[in-house]
């Protein structure tokens, strides 16, 4: 069920009301929709231990990176993407899931990896949740779920800066493998104005 | 019948409700003049709403609450135990009666209504007579003050607080909460009696002047404003004799208050009225016989009407009227409609028999009306009818997508077999679905009645307030649109309407010297047309001087002196923001945002507002809007290779002209079209597609004509596609200003298709610059 909610014409003063409804982007919503998948695809690989933290790590370009699981309401493979006029070329366009429409965001080209022109059969779109709806991050592969000790996660190499700088915050090592966080928040959360620029008057 | 009931139980209800909690509380609040105006509009509402259905019994107790509440509000009645008794026993009495209309029982209560009504009554003609020396100030200020406002004015003076006037300037962005502030930390210190319009010569600011009362110092008092800039001033007070009062105790227009009051209610407090104890039993004989002198004259007329004048003539002997509130509102375009009569008249011929004494019996009769009905009002959050209305849109969508199979099917394997049958079954499905949608939208839509009544009430206040004469005319109250539009277009009608009044309609004099009926007429005529609805207001007023128009733009830089714009470019200017011609700015129009907010809104709604005015001969305004904003049909066109859907509501018309037609004037493209001049928009630029656009090679080019607020502009397509019913999502943020897009729409086949703002476009291509007239002509 997609209970969109509408900006308007609701009078406002009903709270006790809303119990029935599940607003779009509601957490309950995609969390069960999460487990599903996260059993599904990686229940037996990983086990949840105190002190230790779960990413999904994913590929852009060459790159390996990993995001905070907590952070993922669904994986899901992309459908027809309608671009969105005078948006950066990060931002991929609209996607309809399940009925709505969902904005999604090239988290290589956000970064500005080196990502042109590949072929990525393996894409897919992680649903990272927005206070007023979700939004899905287009990765080129979906690797593994990951539980790293505490003592595991470090900061941000000094080596990393520019627009990567801000999107990420730290790395985790994992056996031989050194993993970039990406703050699914930050990139969640960039501002209207950044995603959707005032049109340019001639 | 039964919907009415259903919906008059319930509000009654509500509003009783309401209105028994506040009398509550007024027990331990009796001086908060808010709750008792609060409570005073619900047995207005009331009486409305009662009068409107024909329940008359209800009608009559609500009105006789409402005559002992404005005496309260005035303060001829004290909030006293005793009289919050009779008030808590009328309106659980009430209740009663409305609960015994939707039981089909109407005359249940008949007996407890009787002396309810007595008991009211009672209270009235304890109203003291106007005595002692009273206060007025400055008449300049004084003209200003509905009779509410004089009352709680000469209140204060007598407790002996000073008058002040404070000037404070807002900026224009933040008026609307620092002026509530202000308001609210003066209260701490004396009484703010009335807001007028202030100084306006800043373009970004909002002057206002407060009428405040206070024992404060003045310098007290502007620490408590806390506005830079505020100045205070002493108001001048002079003594008058009793009987030099201006309005006192006069018709008892309460503009300030928001809400109409009764015509009659002078008679109560009149001397002609013994001074009868609160339990005289006498009373009711005696009332009605002294409010039979005091109605209103109205004479008959041909078509239904409400009239509004600003003097009050008094009746002609033997004229027995019902002291019934002539300008219920809600009741008035409903009572029109049904009887085909006169508004006035005919409640008259309904009321007077059955209101003379004795009164038992008759409002038994009266109340047998009422029919039979068990159901009841069921209110729902609007908010659940759009998720229901957003299910059906996925529904259609999946629909869509079962069709895409059946001609896939079709392509394949031919028209026949399996395919037939889904073919057959998917238009069932179809039918039903629209059946469904259609079943739902009905949820939304309201008649324009409450909308038009609360137009009937400004009227009414602004007729009486500015000494001028109109007569109201609604046509078609009962024409039924979306909830939503309803409320969105209340700030746009009710400033059209008053700039009509304010502005438009002279005063009696100056129509006689023109050769005019003494009365101004204004015209609310309200009529749907397929998908749309349209508005028309009209008055036969002065018209809209393009002269002054012109000045005025020249003055705000709106306009360049060497510019020889049209007649319709020069009315577009009203539209201007900040733009007002009226020299003097008083209380009720002419601050110069009224036109701004009413393009604006009707911008909001998709809706289209033409202007016609003659000079000397009267002004109209015509807005069409859409039916609905839930779902809408869309025209899906083709640019720079992707599918955009135009709302049909802003779509005039489509034209392939040559583009040999396609003229350039001062670096836009404009295209003659009949005898408009187009201005046009290559979408495909628009939206920055320009390595797509077709230059070169075609001969011809589509051009959408759309229509918003005053606006014509040509959207200039690759390609024109089918019409679909679409329902419109957000792009969800961070998706949320892109400029142009209102949204985007699932066609079934799971690409999005992204829906056009008409207004975005029309706004970013013409309405964000200063509108220069004169530019786009060829």
């Amino acid at each position: 069920m997609s209970g969109a909610k509408r900006g308007k014409g609701g009078n406002g003063d009903n709270g006790g009301e809303k119990s029935g409804e599940i607003p779009f982007g509601s957490l309950a919503h995609y969390e069960s929709a999460t487990e599903e998948i996260y059993r599904r695809d990686y229940g037996d690989l990983v086990q949840i231990r105190a002190g230790q933290r779960e990413f999904l790590t994913f590929r852009l370009g060459d790159e390996h990176y990993a995001v905070d699981l907590r952070g993922i309401l669904e994986v899901t493979r992309p459908t027809a993407i309608t671009p969105v006029p005078f948006s950066p070329p990060w931002v991929l366009g609209v996607m309809m899931l399940r009925g709505n429409v969902v904005p999604i965001f090239h988290v290589g080209r956000l970064l500005d990896l080196d990502v042109e022109g590949r072929i990525e059969p393996a894409e897919r779109i992680l649903l990272v949740s927005r206070k007023e709806n979700p939004v899905g991050l287009l990765v080129d592969e979906v690797r593994e779920v990951v539980s790293v000790p505490d003592e595991s996660l470090g900061p941000v190499p000094p080596t990393v800066h520019g627009p990567r700088a801000e999107y990420v915050t730290g790395v985790a090592r994992k056996g031989q493998e050194l993993f970039v966080l990406l703050n699914h928040t930050r990139v969640a959360n960039v501002s209207p104005e950044q995603a959707a620029p005032a049109r340019r008057h001639e | 019948m039964s919907e009415d009931l259903d919906e008059f139980h319930g509000e009654a209800r509500e509003i009783l409700d309401a209105v028994a909690g506040d009398l509550v509380r007024l027990e331990g609040a009796p001086n908060d003049a808010d709750l008792v105006n609060r409570i005073f509009r619900g047995a207005h509402s009331l009486k409305g709403l009662a009068g409107m259905l024909g329940f008359t019994s209800v009608s009559q107790v609500a009105h006789k609450l409402e005559s002992v509440l404005d005496g309260v509000r005035m303060g001829r009645i004290p909030v006293k135990a005793h009289v919050l008794d009779v008030l808590l026993e009328a309106t659980e009495v009430l209740a009663r009666m409305v609960d015994g209309i939707k039981d089909g029982e109407p005359e249940r209560e008949a007996s407890s209504a009787q002396v309810a009504t007595v008991k009211l009554l009672g209270l009235v003609s304890s109203i003291p007579k106007e005595s002692g020396p009273k206060k007025s100030i400055d008449p300049e200020i004084a003209k200003l003050l509905s009779d509410y406002e004089e009352h709680r004015l000469s209140e204060a003076l007598g407790r002996g607080e000073k008058p002040w006037k404070i000037e404070v300037t807002f900026p224009f962005d933040t008026f609307d909460t620092d002026l509530p502030a202000v308001k609210e930390r003066l209260k701490h210190y004396g009484e703010v009696i009335t807001t007028m319009a202030g100084d306006l010569s800043e373009a970004d600011k909002m002057g206002f002047g407060l009428l405040v009362t206070s024992t404060k110092d003045p310098s007290v008092l502007l620490v408590a404003v806390a506005v830079p800039d505020a100045k205070i001033s002493p108001v001048s007070v002079r003594e008058e004799s009793p009987g030099g009062a201006s309005a006192g105790g006069g018709g008892g227009a309460l503009g300030g208050a928001g809400s109409g009051t009764f015509d009659g209610f002078s008679g109560f407090g009149m001397p002609s009225l013994p001074d009868t104890p609160a339990s005289a039993l006498a009373a009711p004989e005696i009332d009605w016989q002294a409010l039979a002198s005091q109605g209103d004259v109205a004479g008959p007329a041909p078509i239904p009407r409400i009239a509004f004048s600003a003097s009050t003539p008094p009746a002609p002997g033997g004229d027995r009227r019902a002291p019934a509130d002539p300008l219920a509102p809600p009741s008035d375009e409903t009572e029109d409609r049904r009887d085909g009569s006169d508004r006035r008249t005919g409640r008259d011929r309904r009321s007077v028999p059955r209101e003379a004494p004795p009164a038992r019996r008759e409002e038994v009769i009266v109340a047998g009306g009422g029919s039979a009905v068990g159901s009841t009002t069921l209110r729902v959050n609007i908010e659940r009818v759009d998720a229901l209305m957003n299910l059906v849109g996925e529904l259609v969508t999946a629909k869509n997508a079962i069709g895409q199979v059946a001609d896939k099917l079709k392509s394949e394997t031919g028209f026949k077999g399996t395919t037939l049958e889904i073919y057959k079954a998917n238009r069932q499905l179809s039918r039903r679905l629209d059946e469904l949608q259609k079943g739902i939208m009905q949820v939304r839509m309201l008649p324009l009645e409450m909308l038009f009544s609360k137009l009937t009430r400004v009227v009414r206040n602004l007729s009486r307030e500015n000494g001028k004469e109109v007569e109201l005319e609604i046509v078609g109250a009962e024409t039924e649109i979306d909830k939503v539009m309803i409320d969105e277009l209340s700030d746009p009608l009710i400033h059209i309407v008053r700039n009509a009044v304010d502005h438009g309609i002279e005063d009696p004099s100056t129509r006689l010297d023109a050769g005019k009926p003494e009365r101004g007429t204004l015209r609310i005529v309200a009529q749907p047309k397929g998908n749309h609805v349209s508005i028309e207001v009209s008055d036969d007023g002065r018209g809209l001087d393009t002269e002054r128009i012109r000045e005025k733009a020249i003055e705000k830089g709106l306009l360049s002196r060497e510019a020889r714009p049209s007649q319709d470019e020069l009315f577009d200017l009203i539209y201007a923001p900040g733009f007002s011609t009226k020299e003097t700015v008083s209380e009720v129009s002419g601050r110069g945002v009224g036109m701004d907010v009413v393009r604006n809104n009707i911008m909001k709604l998709n809706g289209i507002i033409d202007t016609t005015s003659e000079k000397g001969r009267g002004t109209k305004f015509t807005i069409t809007l859409p039916l609905t904003l839930a779902t809408m049909k869309a025209l899906l066109v083709g640019v720079a290779g992707q599918t955009y859907a135009i709302p049909l509501a802003s779509v005039l018309e489509c034209v392939s002209p040559k583009t040999t037609e396609i003229r350039t004037v001062e670096g836009r493209d404009v295209l003659p079209l009949r005898e408009v001049t187009l201005p046009l928009v290559r979408l495909d630029r628009f939206f920055g597609h320009d390595d797509f656009s077709l230059d070169a090679p075609a001969t011809r080019v589509h051009v959408v004509v759309v229509g918003l607020a005053q606006y014509r502009i040509g959207l200039v397509v690759d390609s024109l596609g089918v019409q679909q019913d679409v329902v419109v999502k957000p792009l969800g943020a961070p998706l949320t200003q892109v400029e142009g897009i209102m949204g985007a729409t699932n066609l079934g086949n799971n690409r999005p298709v992204l829906v056009l703002d008409v207004a975005g476009v029309v706004n970013s291509s013409v309405g964000i610059r200063p509108v220069k007239p004169g530019e786009v002509r060829a």
